[in-house]
């Protein structure tokens, strides 16, 4: 077989994969925008009924401002527990937004808050750097949640379920 | 990244020019690619996935449809032609008119189908056309399909032109990437252009939009207001998104490339079927090549050439934007050139060029709300105002107030919207004969001075036209 009787299948093939890594691609970006009906009350109570927060605050609207640089009034909803001292470094951060578009923007804030609490802790609180290396950050549609625990599985698993 | 800030200004063009012209000959398209990809990676990372499928997927079919036409298997190029076409049009439709269609789906069936919120990928609807252009032509054999992949990148990521045009037709482009001449008077004429078109953006269109956002922002507004309110629109619209253009012209032109002219002063035309011809003109001449003459053109029935030019107008008008407004307005402008073709066509030409010229104005500033209001109610609501809804009178403080404000802005941009600056330029510096080149020089370093250090204090604004 020549290389031109080969070419038109070769490329037939290879036009197919682009198209099948493009369908792959919209999908996830419909999954990660698919909202949830849940109400925050729900939500809420499910994500703090699976934490551990005795080492945790609720935190007022002013804390989530100046530890997120976020608004509360931008979201339908938001929850943020913090640690009581400053050693501590266990953090609950859950918000419903209004609309998806705000999806960056929050998830830029959670990071920007773990990194900062790493460089914080980075050299002198090994357990509480230990414990930010693992935190996690879900984001699922309208809903996100940032979770710093000794052991952040089953609060994402319980905000999980109640999507 | 936008080209009209201080970052791109003096760090991301500089850098670029100088890595540009220190690659060897056959690294310069490489290179640009890879600046361009940094350039649009800038803004949304995440979108390069999709700029990077336009490349392979048209690259591939346009490599197929060459195949099958050297073979003379027409109904497998065509085939395949169809394919590209539908793949092209399968994610644009996808990012820009999903959520308007399920919208539509809701309204009509009662149906609670969940709509997307997905953010629009910058400058989609420009380097969609533009490979769809490079799909028809190879299909036409207008051209013949680009072997080297890095070509036909540089081809759909050319930065000045990604986010907002021109929307340049591969085969005008196809030689440049071969061969560019570069000399310095190209690359000196290259950077007037960008300051020119940077000028406009900063200072006038800039300051057109901080009153024209102020008086949208009213509840209830004056007869004057809400018709001041259309005028700041009027020009900022033209500045900003001309002086894109402008940028992006001039920027080619520093890289070696000579793009066409997008807009050729509009607002002088005297009929609107000539303001296509002036406005954003790149869109005006692929909607002409690729469906207007496909379709027909005016070589068929007069209901045929109406319809003709209805469904172009039309999806000129859909092209901006998924919704009502924007088709309702591109069907307003294509029945005004329907009706000045066929019906007053020998009445039109009887009346004095600076009429027709203030008629077509009018005509144009009248679809400017409907192109501007986020729906139909708040368009509705718009024009309401603008004949006294509102109940606030014919000419209140707040108009009063807004005028005075911008009365010298609005005269500014009334001049700077015709050739006269542009002459009275080129005069001063042809005097008597002689090129006084340095009286040229220092209204451009002028420019420069002015526009960097409003820049400085001004908060950073985007262009109109990145959201198309």
């Amino acid at each position: 077989m020549s290389l031109n009787q080969i070419k038109i299948p070769l490329l037939e093939a290879a036009k197919w994969v682009s198209v099948i890594l493009l369908l792959v691609f919209m999908f996830f970006q419909l999954s990660s925008l698919r909202t949830s009906s849940t109400d925050f009350d729900t939500m809420k109570e499910a994500v703090l009924a699976s934490a551990d927060l005795t080492p945790m605050v609720e935190a007022d609207a002013q804390s989530l401002k100046r530890l997120y640089g976020l608004d509360g009034n931008d979201f339908e909803g938001v929850m943020l527990y913090y640690p009581t001292t400053n050693m501590g470094a266990e953090e609950i951060l859950l918000v419903k937004l209004t609309a998806t578009s705000q999806q960056e923007a929050v998830k830029t804030a959670m990071e920007t808050r773990i990194a900062n609490q790493m460089n914080s802790f980075d050299g002198y609180g090994i357990t509480q750097y230990e414990m930010l290396e693992k935190a996690v950050v879900e984001v699922q549609g309208n809903y996100l949640l940032m979770v710093v625990a000794e052991n952040p599985a089953p609060v994402r698993q319980a905000f999980l379920d109640a999507l | 990244m936008i080209s009209s800030s201080i970052f791109f200004i003096f760090a991301f063009l500089p850098i670029s020019l100088i890595l540009y012209f220190l690659m060897p000959k056959k690294l310069k398209v490489p290179m640009l690619v890879l600046i361009s990809m940094v350039f649009y990676a800038w803004g949304q990372p995440e979108y390069i996935v999709l700029m990077l499928f336009s490349i392979v997927f048209n690259y591939i079919t346009g490599l197929e449809m060459q195949e099958y036409l050297d073979q003379e298997r027409a109904t497998a190029a065509k085939v395949t032609m169809i394919i590209a076409v539908v793949g092209n049009l399968l994610v644009l439709g996808f990012f820009k008119y999903y959520g308007f269609l399920i919208n539509n789906i809701n309204a009509i069936t009662g149906l609670h189908l969940q709509r997307p919120d997905l953010p629009l990928p910058l400058g989609i609807s420009f380097y969609t056309f533009s490979v769809l252009s490079y799909v028809f032509d190879v299909y036409r054999q207008r051209t013949v399909a680009q072997k080297n992949v890095l070509k036909f990148a540089c081809y759909v990521t050319f930065f000045p032109k990604l986010i907002s045009g021109p929307i340049v037709q591969y085969v005008d482009m196809e030689k440049q990437l071969d061969e560019r001449v570069m000399v310095p008077a190209k690359f000196g004429a290259g950077v007037n252009t960008f300051l020119i078109g940077l000028f406009k953006k900063v200072l006038i269109a800039d300051n057109l939009g901080v009153a024209f956002t102020a008086i949208t922002g009213l509840e209830t507004m004056s007869v004057g207001t809400a018709w001041l309110g259309t005028l700041l629109y009027f020009f900022q619209l033209y500045f900003d998104f001309s002086s894109y253009s402008d940028m992006a012209i001039g920027l080619a032109k520093m890289f070696g490339f000579n793009f066409d002219k997008n807009f050729d002063y509009p607002y002088l035309s005297s009929t609107v079927s000539e303001f296509w011809r002036r406005w954003h003109i790149s869109l005006g001449n692929w909607f002409k090549q690729y469906v207007y003459f496909p379709l027909g053109g005016n070589r068929c029935s007069i209901q045929r050439t109406v319809f003709n030019n209805l469904i172009v107008f039309a999806l000129t008008g859909l092209w901006h934007g998924a919704n009502w407004t924007f088709l309702l307005w591109g069907l307003y402008h294509g029945l005004i050139v329907v009706v000045e073709k066929y019906v007053i066509k020998d009445k039109l030409d009887a009346v004095p060029k600076a009429i027709r010229v203030i008629l077509t104005c009018f005509l144009v500033y009248i679809g400017w709300p409907m192109f501007f209001s986020a729906d139909l109610g708040q368009a509705i609501h718009y024009y309401g105002q603008m004949f006294g809804a509102g109940h606030m009178g014919f000419l209140d403080s707040t108009a009063r107030y807004y005028l005075s404000g911008n009365i010298l802005l609005l005269i500014i941009a009334a001049i700077g919207a015709t050739p006269l600056v542009q002459r009275i330029h080129q005069r001063l510096c042809y005097w008597k004969g002689g090129a006084i080149t340095w009286i040229s020089v220092a209204c451009y370093v002028l420019l420069l001075i002015l526009s960097v250090s409003y820049m400085m204090n001004a908060t950073y604004t985007t262009f109109l036209y990145f959201q198309f």
